[in-house]
């Protein structure tokens, strides 16, 4: 099931999205890709609102990939909103950042982060931790059938 | 201490003649009486010399009367001349015998008149003898017979010899009365010595008790009072009631000792208001003002002091502060020029102003005595810099007051230290508000500097990416040329990234209060060796760490970065014509305990030692990788725990990079021995 379940990719700048999804394509994850430029769309997307009202029930991500630089709603804000709410709290979240600064860590990790990796500068690399995230997250990690 | 006996008020003086008198006088007397009773006893010792000698007087008549009567006797009976040897013997010796016994009785006229009676009848019974010798001798014996058998001349002998002897019985009276007498002055005399050693005794304790009482224990308390009040004890009252000199000199002393505890804590407000007023809290100028109006109030015991600040450019009086709760009705209020002539002329003349009687006064409006009920006013000008710029005024306003010329110049005496303060104030405050200005600014340029980099980094790593994913997917595809400018485009982006991430570590350096902790070196030197073991490994590096390191009150994050950065260095720097020699170890003292990284390598011209703690400084060697930053960041960490950092290098020998943390634990582990020794003695 989970093989099926997308992927959701919160992030602002567009040629990062675009980067993102190349990477999990040349990695040969399966799943779909879902981007979205900020935390209020990615909301939207998990509560089946907005633009997002009609997508199938059943496409709840199998991992949230999440910017912390982000206008409108941030990385940190997203993550505690969307942690504060029981059904949308299982969904692992993936925060990929470029700040190295182990407060951005703590503050993630508190606020409900599930991992967190760090923008490496090289698209080889990016391919690579694709890959991790579709293996680990997508096949690997078990998450409850009914979400 | 008791109360001293009290004479009545008689002065000191006249006190000790009192005392010599009570003490000199009796023992005078009893002197004179003493020597009395001994020329007495003399007296009477002559008298019964006297008698004694009437007494042998008496005798050697009696004997002379028997010679007289023997002599006569044997040469009637013998007819002998020879006999009568004897008999002018007597009558030659009697005419001195009765001289002296008359010398001796002198003049007793019951015994003169018996001696006179003795020598009429011896002298008469003589006359007959001789008369009845010269008839024996003529050879008639007749009257010699008759004078016998008429018993005529033994009647006159008796009578003679009864005389005696009433004479006798009569001295022997008068000795014996005499004797009485003489024995009764020698025991009193006796006794009196006694009494009188007693009563001198007694008299002299009396003297001296009397001395203590009235001077010497007066004298005692006064000193014992000004030793207590040297020694800075409170003054209690002196225990001397008399009012004598002694009196007045202690009530005097008790009263400027009063007066001395009074101007020691007058002085003593006086130097808090120093210490106060230094304090600047977080009310500020008028805090400051506000503490300097209660204790100027305090220190002078006024109603009400009023710190007035002259406002040249409306030209009128701002009330900074008042003592009390007048402060909260008088705050910020402002007092015309005219209404407070006073004031003003306190401070243009710069000189204290004193107004005894302000109702006196004839001015119609005076503010400090129609507003605020004022009777009596002392202003003083605060001065500074020159000028006056304000007044402290202390009011009475309960009764009329005089200040004391004390008072006056203690209160500008305060003005003077409440002016300083006052400034130093103003100064500080404007100089707060230019820091805070500056501060503020400088905290924005370093946000925005850091949110800048951090932007930065983003297309930065973006470029790289897309770099590396154009040489991923078109590698070949192009001519060589392109390849490597890809290349370089990646690695370029790489750096900038690099770059940008170390400014950002500088920056943060500081912005986050880290956790002090314990931090033992020797672990975080093993880990960041253990971090760069490959190249260590590839350099072939000696390397050599000190045994014992004392333990650093520091983040144990920022010590690594330190110790990574230096040992980092060290690498990077090291020669190429020789085996990198690396050592870590410590110097200084155990309370400024100094770590360093000496290496072998290239080492550092004197020119650029001061240079390379700045960021982006890099020395030569393009080749060796890095931003330049690491030595900035190892600066910025030791100067944040105010420790110091420096290198000793010699081009092309080496380098030696000092620095210097704060040492944890030496008072701590000083407190724990010693309250370990405590228990184990208790």
């Amino acid at each position: 099931m989970q093989q099926r379940r997308p992927i959701l990719v919160v992030e602002d700048d567009p040629v990062d999205r675009e980067m993102i999804g190349l990477a999990f394509e040349r990695a040969k994850v399966e799943n779909p890709v879902v981007t979205v430029s900020d935390g209020q769309e990615a909301l939207d997307y998990l509560n089946a609102e907005g633009r997002f009202s009609d997508r199938p029930a059943l496409d709840v991500p199998a991992v949230i990939i999440l910017d912390l630089n982000m206008p409108l709603m941030g990385g940190h804000e997203f993550l505690s909103l969307v942690k504060a709410k029981p059904d949308n709290a299982l969904v692992p979240i993936v925060v990929l950042t470029t700040s190295q600064f182990d407060q951005d860590l703590i503050q993630s990790y508190g606020l409900g982060a599930n991992s967190c990796i760090t923008k490496p500068g090289d698209f080889e690399q990016l391919v690579e931790i694709a890959r991790a995230i579709g293996s680990y997250w997508c096949r690997i990690n078990r998450v409850p059938e009914r979400i | 201490m008791r109360p001293i006996l009290n004479f009545g008020g008689l002065s000191v003086r006249h006190k000790v003649a009192l005392i010599l008198a009570v003490t000199m006088l009796p023992v005078v007397g009893l002197m004179v009486l003493y020597l009395t009773t001994i020329r007495q006893l003399l007296v009477v010792e002559d008298e019964v010399v006297r008698l004694f000698a009437m007494q042998m007087q008496t005798q050697t008549i009696e004997a002379l009367v028997v010679d007289m009567q023997d002599g006569f006797r044997g040469f009637v009976l013998a007819r002998n001349e020879k006999f009568l040897d004897p008999f002018y013997a007597s009558e030659e010796g009697f005419d001195p015998a009765i001289h002296r016994l008359k010398d001796a009785i002198s003049e007793d006229k019951n015994q003169l008149r018996l001696v006179t009676e003795i020598e009429k009848n011896v002298r008469s019974l003589m006359q007959r003898k001789k008369w009845l010798i010269d008839a024996v001798r003529l050879g008639q014996l007749q009257p010699v017979r008759t004078h016998i058998e008429s018993g005529e001349g033994q009647s006159a002998l008796d009578r003679i010899r009864a005389d005696l002897k009433t004479l006798e019985d009569v001295q022997r009276a008068i000795l014996h009365d005499q004797q009485a007498r003489s024995n009764r002055l020698a025991s009193f005399t006796r006794y009196g010595l006694g009494v009188v050693v007693v009563g001198i005794l007694a008299l002299w304790w009396l003297g001296s008790r009397m001395l203590t009482r009235t001077i010497t224990g007066p004298l005692a308390a006064l000193t014992a009072a000004a030793q207590e009040f040297d020694s800075g004890r409170p003054c209690t009252p002196i225990p001397i009631v008399s009012t004598d000199e002694l009196g007045r000199l202690a009530r005097t002393m008790e009263e400027m000792e009063e007066r001395i505890a009074r101007h020691i804590s007058q002085m003593e407000a006086f130097h808090a208001i120093g210490k106060d007023v230094i304090t600047i809290g977080p009310d500020g100028l008028e805090g400051v003002l506000k503490r300097i109006a209660d204790r100027a109030g305090g220190v002078l015991n006024v109603d009400l002091c009023l710190v007035l600040l002259w406002n040249e450019t409306i030209g009128c009086w701002k009330v900074g502060a008042a003592s009390g709760p007048w402060h909260e009705l008088l705050r910020q209020s402002v007092l015309i020029r005219e209404e407070t002539p006073f004031a003003f002329q306190a401070l243009t003349t710069g000189a204290p102003q004193v107004v005894e009687d302000l109702t006196a006064r004839p001015e119609s409006v005076l503010q400090v005595r129609d507003r605020l009920g004022g009777k009596s006013l002392l202003a003083v000008p605060l001065r500074g810099q020159g000028e006056a710029f304000g007044i402290l005024a202390f009011v009475h306003t309960r009764a009329t007051r005089a200040f004391t010329e004390w008072e006056v110049r203690l209160a500008q005496q305060f003005a003077d230290q409440a002016a300083i303060a006052i400034t130093n104030v103003r100064l500080y405050e404007a100089s707060q508000q230019r820091g805070a200005g500056l501060q503020s600014r400088l905290q924005q340029l370093e946000r925005y500097a850091a949110d800048m980099a951090h932007d930065l980094k983003g297309p930065a790593r973006r470029m790289a990416e897309l770099a590396s994913l154009l040489q991923m997917d078109y590698k070949g595809r192009w001519d060589e040329r392109a390849d490597r400018y890809l290349a370089w485009l990646k690695e370029n982006g790489q750096q900038l990234m690099a770059r940008i991430e170390e400014v950002l570590r500088l920056a943060r350096i500081g912005t986050i209060r880290e956790a002090v902790e314990p931090v033992a070196p020797a672990e975080v030197i093993r880990e960041v060796l253990k971090g760069c073991e490959g190249q260590v490994q590839r350099l072939g590096a000696r390397v050599r760490v000190a045994e014992r390191f004392p333990r650093l009150a520091c983040n144990r994050v920022h010590l690594s970065q330190v110790m990574d950065n230096l040992v980092r260095n060290a690498v990077k720097y090291s020669s190429r014509e020789r085996r990198l020699e690396l050592e870590v170890g410590i110097a200084g003292t155990a309370s400024e305990p100094v770590l360093f990284v000496r290496d072998n390598g290239v080492g550092i011209a004197p020119s650029d030692r001061e240079r390379i703690f700045d960021p982006f400084e890099r020395l030569g060697r393009d080749e060796v990788p890095g931003t330049g930053i690491g030595l900035a960041i190892v600066k910025k960490i030791i100067e944040l725990y105010q420790g110091r950092v420096w290198v000793e290098s010699e081009p092309g020998q080496g380098s030696t990079f000092f620095f210097t943390l704060p040492p944890y634990g030496e008072l701590e582990s000083a407190e724990v021995k010693q309250e370990m020794r405590e228990e184990r003695e208790a």
